[in-house]
């Protein structure tokens, strides 16, 4: 704070007045309003105009004019210092300070404008609840304590950013959280040195094991119902206050392939799907590589029909297949990249110019053989069969150097490769939890809901014995 | 510096061992048949079927297109080696092996001996081991391949199709170079005959029916067809199922036997040697020009008995005529001695071919009769007993 600034709210108001005007000069949205009591006593409010509940503030401006005693009114906090006023301030809180009193009154009116809860439009689901965070930490934090009415469900309030100032709350179960888990949390949170928190992203990157790993160490989630089943299995969350996407920690390789719907649906079917997307999966990652590496290391492995209509569909194409492939997918992402952002108008523009490319007029051109066209579109397709989006950005980008490998070394490469990955899947931790537990350590709860899920009423009839 | 050379011999690790035989799909010439045959000097000749991808292209597009999708190449030489080696100056693309479907061996060859030819198979690591073998009947190997079939644009993979719906087995080079291995079995090949019959198709068609017999030194000794060859595979245990037509003093029975199966006991009574060989099946009547009932037991086993001593008649007169006429055990009852009597093989083994034609066979038939069809009786009011 600038000298002259007193650390405490003085008893003259008109100190106090200068101290705010002072401290909030060329703040257009900070309303600083003095009121003459008939006693010609004064009252000043000080308040966001656009955070504040302009009814509520009317009442209290006739409160204000009518009683003298403020004491009774207990739903207000008193603030003594300063700098904590302006907090509540900026937080939208109004204040009221009186002529004589040497603390203010802090009367939380806030009220503004945020978006509805809507569906989560990157985790829709058939069945099961359909509401998603939104931008509102209060609002995200009822819709957590609604599922879990349950005194053990702790949200540990702390702000961060030296600049925003955000709030954001740590989520647990007091009985189903490990001690050391959440002393790890809080011993990681505490590096968060950053004076800009504007989203969940900031703290992952802060926290998580191994940055410069391709794959996602920390869970994030737009459902509360996700959050609420991570809690009740001892995990922990995190909740910025501006972001819809929650954090839950420690994450496994398999919650990646986990909906929030396989939980709702019926077990054998959520088996069925869940070994389908772990299949996609691996193809998302690994067909292309394979493909060239056995059209032009190995082609004695291709059956000898299937064989002789890939040879005779590359009949007259320029180039290597590696090349061909790398150019298609390529082309690929491009367009899906391209595709992402823009309005719906030019949309639709984007995919019929898409469907020339990728498609037939490709083939047609003779630039690129048939097969490309169906290995490229087979990707993609498995590509988007991942619940978790940020799970399916390291396949993407793991299908390119698999690719050259494939291209440069055969099967041989694919398989370097294939064994560079796992090596680096066996040996990274989320949070002290090995990544692909419970495959590797392999325990009996990968039957429970790891690539299959089991029924519940049995799972919880085995416990009972 | 540590952590670049570990990225370096990482790099050659992975650089120094990796298979550096890339090349494209079309710059390989596929060979998918093969021929091989003497030609009157006394030379090795080499045929090539070879994939023209470029003539299959448009099969859906313009159609009617009467290209044949393969060129066939004929050279001479001396060894299989050097014949690749000639075939491979013909061609743009690099000779490819791995998808050779099929091998014929014109009978002129093959009664020369393919002990020469056999090395190259089993040594070149090129070869595929599920090859399939065939004799040509009477005529060159290439002849074959010249063969424009309408149903597949390759001979050699139409071949291999007949040769499973023909129902002579499904001899692989595996097949023969496990047989050649042991002593106690001589190898067998399916033979393809071009049917002389349809004229018109001669160049469209050929037959698969008879079996080519080798001896010990792989020279072709005879051959067995129809009925016979056959009965063969049944007794070497490859027959799986069959279609079997037999003359009663009522009329003709044709059956469809299923689950054969054949069991081979054997004895050494002093200096005598002998087999017993029991054959099952299970059949279901397809037709039936009689006025027996097969749905009746006491009509039925009557029927089977004598369908059962007829064929038991057949077989046994199949491997006389083989222990005569070719003295090659192609049925392995050697192997069944061997695994019977291991310390009296020891002493026979050597002299197997000479002990084989004398030896005594006794052959055990029993098909059951197990399905009557669709129908007990004939049809109602057509030669009923009345």
């Amino acid at each position: 704070m600038d000298q002259g600034i007193p650390v405490n709210v003085s008893e003259r108001l008109t100190v106090n007045q200068a101290a705010l005007q002072t401290i909030f000069h060329n703040c257009a949205d900070i309303m600083i309003r003095t009121l003459q009591r008939s006693d010609h006593s004064s009252v000043m409010l000080v308040y966001i105009e656009e955070m504040t509940d302009s009814r509520e503030l009317e009442q209290i401006i006739s409160a204000c004019m009518i009683s003298h005693d403020f004491e009774r009114l207990t739903q207000y906090k008193i603030v003594t210092r300063l700098s904590d006023l302006v907090a509540k301030i900026l937080k939208g809180c109004t204040a009221i300070l009186i002529d004589g009193k040497p603390y203010a009154y802090i009367a939380d009116l806030t009220s503004f404008e945020q978006r509805a809860i809507n569906e989560p439009s990157n985790e829709a689901s058939i069945r099961g609840p359909r509401e998603g965070f939104n931008e509102n930490l209060r609002t995200n934090l009822s819709m957590i304590r609604r599922k879990i009415s349950n005194s053990q469900l702790k949200f540990e309030s702390h702000q961060a950013g030296e600049l925003t100032n955000t709030d954001f709350v740590v989520a647990y179960i007091e009985d189903k959280v490990k001690p050391e888990l959440l002393e790890e949390v809080n011993r990681r949170l505490q590096t968060f040195k950053a004076n800009q928190l504007l989203d969940s992203s900031y703290i992952e990157e802060y926290i998580e094991d191994k940055s410069f790993s391709l794959f996602p160490q920390i869970q994030n989630t737009e459902r509360p119902d996700t959050v609420s089943s991570g809690l009740l299995s001892g995990r922990v969350a995190i909740i910025v206050d501006g972001s819809p996407n929650a954090l839950l920690m420690p994450m496994t390789f398999w919650s990646g392939f986990q909906a929030a719907e396989d939980h709702y649906e019926r077990f054998i079917y959520v088996s069925a799907v869940r070994i389908l997307r772990f299949l996609l999966a691996m193809m998302s990652c690994l067909l292309p590589s394979i493909y060239v590496a056995l059209t032009t290391f190995h082609p004695q492995m291709i059956p000898l029909a299937l064989m002789l209509s890939i040879s005779a569909s590359r009949e007259g194409i320029p180039f290597p297949t590696v090349i061909e492939t790398l150019l298609m997918e390529l082309m690929f992402e491009g367009l899906r990249e391209a595709g992402l952002r823009l309005p719906k108008a030019i949309g639709s523009a984007v995919s019929i110019v898409g469907a020339l490319v990728i498609g037939e007029a490709a083939v047609q051109a003779g630039f690129i053989s048939a097969p490309i066209v169906m290995i490229v579109a087979g990707t993609g397709i498995a590509s988007f069969a991942f619940p978790s989006y940020s799970l399916a950005l390291p396949f993407r980008i793991l299908r390119f150097p698999l690719l050259l490998l494939g291209g440069f070394l055969g099967l041989y490469g694919v398989a370097i490769g294939l064994m560079f990955i796992l090596i680096h899947l066996v040996t990274l931790k989320s949070f002290g939890m090995p990544y692909l537990k419970p495959a590797a350590p392999f325990n009996k709860h990968f039957w429970k809901d790891a690539i299959v899920r089991m029924n519940k009423r049995f799972e919880s009839a085995i416990k009972r014995q | 510096m540590r952590t670049f050379a570990k990225a370096i011999s990482i790099l050659f690790i992975v650089i120094l061992t990796g298979c550096w035989d890339r090349n494209e799909i079309n710059d390989y010439a596929f060979m998918i048949g093969d021929a091989l045959d003497v030609t009157d000097e006394g030379e090795l000749q080499k045929s090539a079927q070879i994939a023209v991808p470029a003539g299959f292209k448009s099969t859906t597009g313009e159609g009617g297109n009467a290209q044949r999708g393969n060129i066939v190449l004929s050279v001479t030489g001396t060894s299989i080696v050097d014949l690749t080696q000639q075939l491979q100056d013909k061609l743009p693309r690099k000779v490819f092996l791995g998808h050779r479907k099929s091998i014929f061996i014109g009978e002129k060859l093959a009664r020369k001996g393919l002990a020469d030819i056999m090395d190259q198979f089993t040594r070149n690591t090129d070869t595929r081991l599920r090859t399939d073998i065939f004799v040509v009947n009477n005529r060159a190997g290439k002849d074959v391949l010249d063969i424009n079939s309408p149903f597949n644009k390759f001979s050699a993979i139409v071949a291999v199709d007949q040769d499973r719906y023909c129902r002579l087995g499904d001899t692989a080079l595996r097949d023969v170079l496990l047989d050649l291995g042991r002593d106690g079995i001589r190898p067998t090949m399916p033979m393809v005959d071009i049917s002389p019959l349809n004229k018109q198709e001669a160049n469209e068609i050929f037959e698969v029916r008879s079996v080519a017999i080798f001896n010990k030194k792989l020279q072709m000794v005879g051959e067995v067809s129809n009925r016979e060859s056959l009965e063969l595979f049944w007794v070497k245990g490859v027959l799986q199922n069959q279609y079997l037509t037999f003359q009663t003093d009522k009329g003709v029975v044709s059956l469809y036997e299923s689950n054969l199966t054949k069991k081979i006991r054997t004895e050494i009574l002093g200096d005598k040697l002998k087999v017993h060989v029991y054959l099952e099946g299970t059949g279901r009547v397809l037709e039936n020009n009689t006025a027996i009932d097969m749905s009746n037991t006491a009509e039925r086993v009557p029927v089977e008995q004598m369908l059962n001593e007829m064929k038991a008649k057949q077989v046994k007169g199949t491997i006389k005529k083989i222990q005569q006429k070719f003295g090659q055990d192609v049925f392995g009852f050697g192997e069944e001695f061997h695994r019977e009597h291991p310390y009296k093989w020891k002493e026979i083994r050597g002299k197997w071919d000479e002990l084989f034609p004398t030896v005594e066979v006794a052959v055990t038939v029993k098909l059951k009769i197990q399905n009557t069809g669709g129908v007990g009786k004939r049809i109602p009011g057509l030669g009923d007993k009345t």
